[in-house]
């Protein structure tokens, strides 16, 4: 197996509203291996933001670690060590830039911030816009507001490899871009791993992207990973009944659409009200005695490192709590 | 069928250019049409020359006739006044805003909003008015008790929720909802999709969706229009533009869309661009980007039928089959 270039292990972040406490993360445990595209996936406000930011030492955490290369990323140094070999780049390209530099400024920042000597910076600031398939002579000098929403997030990319980076965390990185643009930007990004060996994560809500694109994925809910395992087995194979739900809500462009379906009902509840048990049993169409007892735990699924939490596949765990529960409602 | 409305030679300028040039499509009672497109083909500004909200600076012509349930003659909305658009919008033909939940006043409560709405078009007692938006709050999937919220007491889903129950306050023969769901995650826009197809049956209402999803339009739409340039390049049913698209921005757009159950990987890319709105490239606007085209495609193609109800602007269609197209790879026009 491959050797992990980055790990979360139990990572809780909460973040404290007046009284109430809002538990973004709740012990996030997640391989991110060198070279691999891993997705995230998962609603808004299930914590898949939260977790890049906790990885990138941007947020604080308020239990567990993030490793990078086996050790932990606290103190000073490492984190800004983890800087410099993980980058990170954001949905909105018209946000991200500043509008009042030009491209050969923005593209040199991270250079400039991290301290990096001097010499050379002109021919990696170049280098990093031809990677991203930006001609220098043409883009150096401009200004983002003479750039397409498309080219923007080229130009936010190739900051975030100036500094040879060895993993890239993209959240969102075409949800605001149009159709034929979208599949650029991913054309992009997925020559660089090619290329330049970049470990990726995708943060997603879009679980056809992470299908077609993601070595594995981790499906979140309020800030739990619930099921997890490469792309085929936890798309085309769902588990987690929450899994299941999502995948068969995402909308199939093609003739007769994707038919009649099971939607979930009701919204992701609030991150300070965690419903008692498994987070997911109000919504959850396959829920049993316990399931408002037992919080569930990932548990082996598949053959393949496919995990879900989830009590349908955790007997023991339900049955300890629920003696008398029965019949345990059957797997999908 | 009942046409409810009628669009012919649509055409927005901007300064003497065309943003939306010679757009026409029809509506039957019920039916619901999807306008597919990348930003700046000139689809929102379709929508809003509909319902003559136009912007300052931009000019329409075109003759669009709605003819609602039980009104003997059709209203002509290409003619209409400023004063005479009034007694016509929102309550023959309404529109969902693009970023619709964030266009609800913040300061007052949804019913009060929704009241406000409904007193303006109609002469109601105030009973008829309170009953009445508890029924449309109901008709949208919220309770009663919602209305006595702020907006900001409302999550996302809610609030679009509460827009589409404004568009429908008056109970209008046309809505249009451009991109309802763009801001919504998969689960609420699955919910609020069901939600407009399910208002299209019980009420019979003719809804056109605008979206740049065409898996939203798939699951949503009878029949489809896709615009490029300000121009529509292909229309049909959804079968049909969907399992043999006859113009090949209309397939070139499909390929590039991953599918789950189908092909994994990257799908192939369309090198450039969409043009410049009101400036679009000579004869066909999209043969700078497209593998298929020859010295021909100089020429404008006109929208003609390749099968029964079935148009393409391409002058090579009907295209029986597609030769493959090698993936773009960067630095070769990426």
């Amino acid at each position: 197996m491959t050797e992990p270039l980055m790990e979360a292990r139990e990572v809780s972040v909460t973040f404290r509203q007046r009284r109430r406490q809002s538990r973004a993360l709740d012990l996030v445990s997640l391989d991110w291996r060198r070279g691999e595209v891993l997705g995230v996936v998962g609603e808004s406000g299930c914590g898949k933001s939260t977790l890049a930011r906790a990885m990138l030492g941007l947020q604080e955490l308020s239990g567990g670690e993030v490793l990078l290369h086996g050790s932990p990323a606290t103190g000073r140094r490492e984190l800004s060590d983890l800087r410099k070999r993980v980058q990170m780049i954001f949905q909105d390209p018209y946000q991200t830039l500043n509008p009042r530099q030009r491209v050969a400024a923005i593209v040199a920042e991270p250079l400039v911030v991290q301290g990096v000597a001097g010499s050379g910076h002109d021919e990696k600031v170049r280098r990093a816009l031809s990677d991203v398939g930006l001609d220098p002579d043409t883009y150096l000098d401009r200004y983002p507001h003479q750039l397409s929403g498309g080219q923007r997030q080229r130009v936010a990319i190739a900051a975030a490899l100036v500094l040879e980076p060895e993993g890239l965390i993209c959240d969102e990185p075409v949800s605001m871009l149009d159709a034929s643009v979208r599949a650029q930007i991913l054309t992009v990004l997925m020559e660089l791993k090619e290329k330049r060996g970049l470990a990726l994560i995708f943060i997603t809500h879009d679980l056809s992207l992470a299908w077609s694109l993601c070595d594995r994925i981790a499906v979140m809910y309020l800030g739990r990973v619930v099921e997890s395992g490469t792309a085929v087995d936890v798309i085309e194979h769902p588990k987690h009944p929450y899994t299941v739900a999502l995948v068969e809500a995402v909308p199939v462009p093609a003739a007769g659409g994707g038919g009649q379906r099971n939607l979930l009902e009701g919204e992701l509840p609030d991150a300070t009200a965690v419903p008692k048990g498994c987070r997911f049993h109000p919504r959850c169409p396959k829920r049993f005695e316990p399931c408002d007892q037992v919080d569930p735990s990932l548990v082996d699924v598949g053959a393949r490192d496919q995990r879900a939490a989830c009590l349908l596949y955790d007997p023991a765990s339900a049955e300890a709590a629920a003696p008398a529960a029965g019949e345990s409602g059957g797997s999908s | 069928m009942k046409k409810v409305l009628e669009v012919e030679d649509l055409r927005v300028e901007y300064r003497g250019r065309a943003i939306v040039d010679g757009v026409g499509f029809s509506l039957d009672r019920g039916e619901s049409l999807g306008l597919a497109g990348e930003s700046g083909c000139g689809k929102t500004t379709t929508a809003l020359s509909l319902m003559k909200l136009l912007p300052d600076g931009l000019s329409q012509t075109g003759s669009i006739q709605l003819r609602p349930e039980g009104a003997e003659e059709p209203i002509n909305i290409g003619r209409r006044t400023e004063a005479g658009m009034q007694v016509v919008r929102w309550r023959h033909i309404s529109l969902v805003f693009q970023g619709a939940m964030n266009s609800l006043d913040p300061v007052k409560k949804v019913d009060f909003q929704m009241d406000e709405v409904i007193r303006l078009h109609e002469k109601v007692s105030g009973r008829d008015v309170k009953e009445r938006i508890a029924d449309l709050l109901t008709t949208v999937g919220l309770t009663p008790e919602l209305g006595s919220r702020y907006p900001h007491q409302l999550s996302g889903g809610q609030r679009q929720r509460v827009m589409i129950a404004l568009a429908l306050a008056c109970r209008p023969s046309v809505v249009i909802a451009d991109e309802p769901t763009t801001a919504l995650d998969v689960v609420m826009q699955a919910q609020v999709l069901q939600l407009l197809e399910r208002l299209r049956e019980e009420l019979g209402l003719a809804l056109i969706l605008i979206s740049h999803d065409l898996g939203v339009m798939a699951e949503t739409c009878d029949r489809i229009a896709v615009m490029y340039a300000g121009r529509i390049v292909e229309t049909g049913s959804v079968e049909s533009v969907f399992s043999n698209p006859q113009h090949p921005y209309t397939k070139r757009l499909l390929d590039s869309l991953p599918v789950i159950g189908g092909e994994r990987g990257l799908a192939p890319a369309i090198p450039g661009g969409p043009p410049d709105p009101g400036n679009p490239p000579e004869g066909c606007s999209f043969h700078p980007r497209c593998p298929y085209s020859t010295e021909r495609c100089l020429q404008d193609p006109a929208l003609r039928e390749v099968s029964p109800g079935h148009l393409a602007a391409c002058h090579f269609s009907p295209w029986a089959s597609w030769p493959k197209v090698e993936p773009v790879r960067l630095g070769e026009g990426l």
